[in-house]
């Protein structure tokens, strides 16, 4: 585990010592095999440490999976993603670094024990990815940057009061901050202490995560970046964020406060969905449109996460089904945006005709982000469509129905007006390169082969992912 | 005597949302800092003297001096100065902050018979702050406002911590200060690549 | 005695009270200015004047300035004056206090909105406006008194300066400049109003008493410089000790409205008038300054319980 967390210092160290662009792309790519075979590794060495700080469990190894692989798929991607761009050189060198600063800070964020830890990873994920948004430099991308740092740093600030109210409250135990301690503990903490820290923390964690109202940010932030890095935001860092929230989750519900945290959770949860559903009525950028599925998607988690323990296989489920076809969508359009040279929906006509392959993924990726089956998220909303009826909440169930249409519809009447129709003509002949797609089907082969035959090994993981929620 | 400190604190912000320009922001600013550098000298007890010493002379220096200077440059290089331009009118602007400010006292009222081993004033005043520091950055236009409110939500965050956790373990008070750091260059830096290009206007974007 | 003293004083004091400020501003200014006897002279000439009545007023024109007078009287009753002793006083007389001011402003109202001009109407919609704030304040301010001096009634809820506690200091501050704020806007002072001008954007009170001529307009100076004494007194029984010789209190109470006066005096000369958005956040500042002190009153009797 120690090389997990040292080699991407220290390739960026070399990376910033011999600016070299062969070299960099030839690092990031060594670092991401050696990351998806150790995680396949400690699929059956799980629990080991590093020091108290770091650990791996069943639930932190289930997200360094998704993170594991999204990273091989977006590494591959972006090797040919860059060719085309005008100033490739020193520019592109800093990318590489803060690229893999980025994935040391989620990895060591998915992998501390401790809160303290977790919110200097937290903010060190902000300030290196802020520089991946704002990589082309426009108008667009330089105010979408300012607005993502400046809006996650205040959530980051409003997680350290969470933070400290939790560090107050284990003050009889000597102030740790270390989750297992509080979980342990979480009995003998004052209940007043423990529910403001999880209202603090869930407003400020709740911001990276994407929650309305605090979702701000992501829109811009997710549309105005280079598609490999809208991809790992949206497929990482929003998950990664959701695991900070789900630890303070645990030790309330170790505190039986459980009731408590479930309500914000499905306040949260349906402000996000409520948002996102009036974005999707009339969207005019792609992108966005991606983005605000995003928020949508993290509102399902939340309320997946209200319905209390039998919601939570659905959750994982849905983590996993939304990670790998919301990266799969993101890279898919940026090879849309390559050959039309436009975000607008409006621009781009005619996909079916011009590159068959790219619409084919482009449809199949959205058809597995809506939920039909043999893809993750259509067992998941299944699941939670039943945990909902099981627990009473029908009305719940009556607003989740319609709202999720209403999206369905939104997403579904864009993607199909830029797959099928006349072509355009256009000017630019694009070269596509294998490479650039090659990443989306894999993700896709893996949803669908997920649905027939599991692993047994990443059965026993996700099963023992639940039982730790 | 620091029950006076704490309200002065809370009080400089109310007097900062009065007053029209963004210059006059930056001295509520270093008002804060040196209101908190006294809250910490008057309060800490049982700590040995170096550490306290050494972390007031810390806040002292960064937040009453470093980050005013920091503020100005932006102020300067950005060119946008003059009003801090509200959304909402100044005067219900006024009145909000206003009952932001009374919704402390309630607060420390409330907290009072909650909690033990705090002081509820301050508690109550630093969320005060936060609330206050929060609306400042909803409710202007001016993205040195922005920076501003944040800057004023640090100092609550500040004055809560210490409320609750007695004197600032320095391993905390450390990294706070150099989170709140790199954040604050990270936005000069932001708002320069802005202001240089040309995608504001008049310091809104 | 002391009850001739002090009837005599509220004749007489305010008739003199406004063209001592004239004069003090003049001298600041650098000019000689009017005599200081001036508004004393003024209400002379006003009273041997014909009175004129508009053609499109009704009959409130001609009865209205008799309540703002008598109004004003009757409030002064209330009020504690040369050494701290009011006319009349009996539990929980301030609010009758404020109620006989806020009666006088209603009549001046209705006077400037019979008029028939849009003039003196626009000037009654303002005036209301800053009146609304600060009467709240007031009653907020009386209030932090009753809580701090458990007296009820005005004369002995005034007097703070036998409090020894250090954080009296605070209310006692906070207490007077509210008192002068109020001051400020009932007698249409600077930097609420300007009382020498007349251009129409820039009237607050004066356009309400533009119609009124000889014995009305006397009658509106004399409760305005009325309104001032009062105030001034409210603010001087706060601080200066009651004592029972007649002359010390005297001396006490005229170099107090002296000091008071020179204070006006400068404020005028070097304030302008602020502007009137900026104006409403100003009593409102003022009316948050009330309820802070109050919070603060009620925070320091329950910390200390």
């Amino acid at each position: 585990m120690i090389l997990l967390l040292i080699l991407p210092l220290i390739f960026s160290a070399i990376m910033g010592i011999f600016r070299n662009i062969f070299l960099s792309k030839l690092l990031t790519l060594i670092f991401s095999f050696y990351f998806i075979f150790y995680v396949i590794y400690s699929l059956f060495h799980t629990s080991q440490h590093f020091t108290p700080y770091f650990e791996m469990n069943a639930l932190s190894c289930f997200f360094l999976f998704i993170e594991a692989l999204l990273v091989l798929v977006v590494t591959l991607y972006q090797l040919a993603y860059f060719k085309g761009e005008s100033n490739i050189g020193d520019r592109f060198n800093r990318y590489c670094i803060f690229y893999l600063l980025f994935i040391f800070s989620m990895s060591g964020f998915i992998l501390t024990t401790n809160f303290g830890f977790m919110w200097i990873f937290l903010e060190a994920s902000t300030l290196s990815s802020t520089f991946l948004v704002d990589y082309r430099s426009t108008k667009g991308s330089t105010i979408a940057a300012w607005r993502y740092v400046f809006i996650c740093t205040i959530g980051v600030a409003f997680a350290f009061i969470g933070i400290i109210m939790l560090s107050k409250g284990s003050a009889p135990f000597g102030g740790t901050l270390f989750v297992s301690d509080l979980i342990a503990h979480a009995q003998a903490i004052n209940p007043l202490y423990l529910k403001m820290a999880f209202a603090f923390i869930i407003l400020g964690m709740g911001t990276k995560v994407g929650l309305a109202p605090m979702h701000a940010w992501l829109p811009s932030a997710h549309s105005e970046g280079p598609s490999p890095v809208s991809a790992l935001l949206s497929g990482t860092l929003l998950n990664v964020a959701l695991l900070g929230i789900i630890q303070a989750y645990r030790i309330l519900e170790s505190a039986h406060l459980a009731a408590f945290c479930q309500d914000l959770f499905m306040i949260f949860g349906l402000l996000s969905l409520l948002f996102s559903a009036s974005y999707m009525l009339n969207c005019t950028n792609y992108k966005k449109m991606l983005a605000y599925s995003s928020i949508e998607n993290m509102g399902i988690i939340a309320i997946g996460l209200s319905l209390g323990p039998i919601g939570y296989l659905a959750v994982i489920i849905h983590i996993v089904g939304h990670s790998l076809s919301k990266a799969s969508l993101f890279l898919t359009s940026g090879v849309i945006e390559k050959m039309y040279h436009t975000k607008r929906i409006e621009g781009v006509k005619g996909l079916a005709v011009r590159s068959p392959l790219v619409a084919f993924v482009w449809i199949l990726s959205f058809l597995s982000l809506i939920g039909l089956p043999p893809f993750p998220i259509f067992f998941s909303e299944l699941l939670l469509i039943y945990a909902m009826i099981q627990s009473g909440h029908y009305i719940l169930l009556c607003v989740f129905i319609i709202l999720i249409t209403l999206i369905i519809y939104g997403m579904g009447s864009s993607v199909f007006s830029m797959s099928f129709g006349k072509a355009t003509h256009t000017k630019f002949i694009f070269k596509n390169s294998s490479l650039l797609l090659a990443g989306q089907l894999g993700l896709l082969l893996i949803m669908v082969v997920i649905a027939f035959y599991m692993p047994s090994a990443i059965h026993t993981l996700i099963s023992n992912a639940v039982s730790i929620l | 005597m620091e029950n006076m400190l704490i309200l002065l604190f809370c009080l400089v912000t109310l007097v900062g949302e009065v007053k029209s320009r963004v210059s006059s922001h930056i001295k509520v600013i270093v008002w804060q800092g040196i209101l908190l550098f006294l809250i910490f000298i008057f309060d800490s007890t049982g700590a040995p003297i170096a550490s306290i010493i050494f972390i007031g002379i810390e806040v002292l220096l960064i937040r009453a001096i470093v980050i005013p200077i920091i503020l100005n440059r932006i102020l300067g290089s950005t060119e946008s100065h003059f009003e801090a331009e509200h959304k909402l009118s100044s005067f219900y602007s006024l009145l909000i902050m206003a009952l932001l400010f009374i919704s402390g006292f309630f607060i420390a009222y409330g907290v009072n018979k909650l909690f033990t081993g705090i002081s509820p004033l301050q508690f109550g005043m630093a969320i005060s702050t936060i609330l206050m520091g929060l609306y400042l950055i909803l409710s202007r236009k001016k993205m040195i406002s922005h920076i501003m409110g944040y800057v004023i939500m640090e100092n609550g965050i500040l004055l809560l911590s210490f409320s609750l956790l007695g004197d600032m373990p320095l391993l905390i008070s450390v990294g706070v200060l150099i989170d709140f750091f790199i954040g604050i260059l990270l936005f000069r830096y932001y708002t320069l690549k802005i202001f240089q290009n040309g995608y504001d206007k008049r310091g809104k974007i | 005695m002391i009850l001739i003293l002090n009837s005599v004083a509220i004749i007489l004091f305010p008739l003199f009270l406004p063209g001592l400020i004239e004069k003090i501003k003049s001298l600041l200014c650098g000019r000689v200015g009017a005599p200081w006897h001036q508004s004393f002279s003024d209400f002379i000439k006003l009273l041997q004047k014909e009175l004129l009545l508009s053609k499109s007023s009704s009959f409130i024109s001609n009865l209205a300035p008799l309540p703002v007078l008598i109004s004003g009287l009757i409030a002064a009753l209330f009020v504690p004056l040369i050494n701290g002793y009011s006319l009349f006083n009996f539990p929980f007389d301030f609010v009758l206090f404020a109620y006989f001011l806020g009666f006088s402003k209603m009549m001046t109202l209705l006077l400037a909105m019979d008029s028939g001009s849009s003039f003196e109407g626009m000037g009654a919609s303002r005036e209301v406006k800053f009146t609304l704030l600060l009467e709240a304040s007031l009653f907020l301010v009386f209030a932090s008194l009753i809580l701090v001096s458990r007296q009820t009634v005005l004369t002995q809820m005034i007097q703070l300066y036998h409090l020894k506690a250090p954080q009296t200091i605070i209310f006692v501050l906070l207490l007077i400049i509210i008192f002068f704020v109020f001051m400020l806007l009932e007698c249409s002072r600077m930097p609420i109003d300007d009382p020498n001008t007349h251009l129409e954007l820039t009237m607050i009170h004066e356009v309400m008493v533009l119609d009124t001529s000889s014995v009305h307009l006397a009658f509106f100076n004399y409760a305005n410089g009325l309104k001032l004494y009062l105030f001034m007194n409210l603010i001087i029984n706060t601080v200066i000790p009651q004592t029972h010789e007649i002359l010390l209190g005297l001396i006490y109470n005229c170099v107090a409205v002296l000091i008071l006066v020179l204070i006006i005096a400068f404020i005028e000369t070097l304030y302008a008038r602020i502007r009137l958005s900026r104006l409403s956040e100003f009593m409102l500042l003022t009316l948050i300054g009330a309820f802070i002190l109050l919070t603060l009153i009620l925070y320091m009797n329950g910390a200390n319980h």
